[in-house]
């Protein structure tokens, strides 16, 4: 699930970078797509990106924090508890 | 300083500064005006620089010689016209502040300066079955608008933008001042406006995707 979310994140963010450059970019990106995304493609698929972008940037950066930050938690409480046990 | 100023020299001084005094108050006929400088505030309405717009055209800013320009008005009407750039600007002119709205989300308040579309298109005369004008531009631009929304809007074909002429990269000589419309339809470089009656004619960048009415409470996309 990590994994998967990690990499979506990544694609998303490469292709909302490539659409958004395809609204304000449009004479260099669409020659360079062989005419496939102009700018009124590449304005829809940015707008429906937003949302799936955020949602999974969101999940992403939820994935980091319980990776590296809960363990710690968890040591401190073990800490505490074992000089309460003392 | 006595010296100076007495006798024959306070004469000969008095003769210098009657023949060069208008000149230097500006007084005399040689005196050239200069451009105006474009107005940032109009009405107490505050304005856009004719520099905040950014440039998003299809083949980039066009250079046209207004010496060998012409602006034609054809397909259905009665007089098709073939108009020089002073021609146009010999119609009544007509000026409002009108915000352009891009589908790439900036915009600009500008007091836009021009002809009524529709004065030009009356001298044409259109026929009963025209319901579309369209506009194509010297970059090879194009896009539609309704007959019916030209006449009921006062749409103008702009010159001058806050009160200084187009510059070249805003659309010199003339610009359509769609307003209400996406700045899809505010087409730039003019050289001919064509009345049709397939009012489903797409233009450019209809053509690829956007909407075609291109109105700013409507959809950006499809038809």
């Amino acid at each position: 699930m990590r994994k998967a979310v990690h990499f979506l994140v990544t694609l998303l963010t490469a292709l909302y970078l490539i659409t958004g450059l395809g609204i304000t970019e449009f004479r260099t990106v669409t020659p360079l797509t062989f005419g496939i995304l102009n700018k009124a493609l590449s304005q829809q698929l940015h707008s429906y990106l937003l949302v799936p972008f955020i949602l999974l940037l969101a999940l992403h950066v939820y994935f980091a924090l319980t990776k590296k930050g809960l363990p710690k938690i968890e040591r401190k409480g073990s800490v505490e508890n074992a000089k309460k046990e003392r | 300083m006595r010296s100076v100023l007495s006798g024959s020299n306070f004469v000969f001084l008095l003769v210098l500064a009657v023949l060069f005094l208008p000149g230097c108050t500006g007084q005399s006929s040689g005196v050239k005006s200069l451009n105006p400088s474009e107005i940032r505030n109009y009405q107490g309405k505050d304005l856009s620089s004719v520099n905040d717009f950014r440039e998003n055209s299809i083949k980039g800013s066009q250079y046209i010689d207004v010496s060998n320009y012409h602006l034609e008005v054809s397909g259905l009407v009665d007089k098709p016209r073939n108009y020089s750039y002073s021609e146009v600007l010999a119609h009544q002119k007509y000026s409002k502040v009108v915000t352009l709205d891009c589908v790439e989300g900036w915009s600009v308040t500008i007091l836009w300066e021009g002809v009524l579309m529709k004065d030009l298109l009356e001298e044409a005369g259109a026929k009963p079955e025209a319901n579309t004008v369209i506009f194509y531009a010297y970059d090879g631009y194009s896009t539609t608008l309704p007959l019916d929304y030209i006449r009921n809007n006062d749409i103008l074909l702009a010159y001058k933008m806050n009160n200084v002429t187009l510059p070249p990269e805003r659309g010199f000589p003339f610009q359509v001042v769609a307003e209400d419309k996406w700045g899809y339809k505010w087409a730039k470089w003019i050289t001919k406006i064509e009345l049709g009656n397939n009012p489903n004619f797409k233009g450019y960048w209809e053509s690829r995707g956007y909407n075609q009415n291109g109105d700013l409470n409507g959809s950006k996309f499809g038809n």
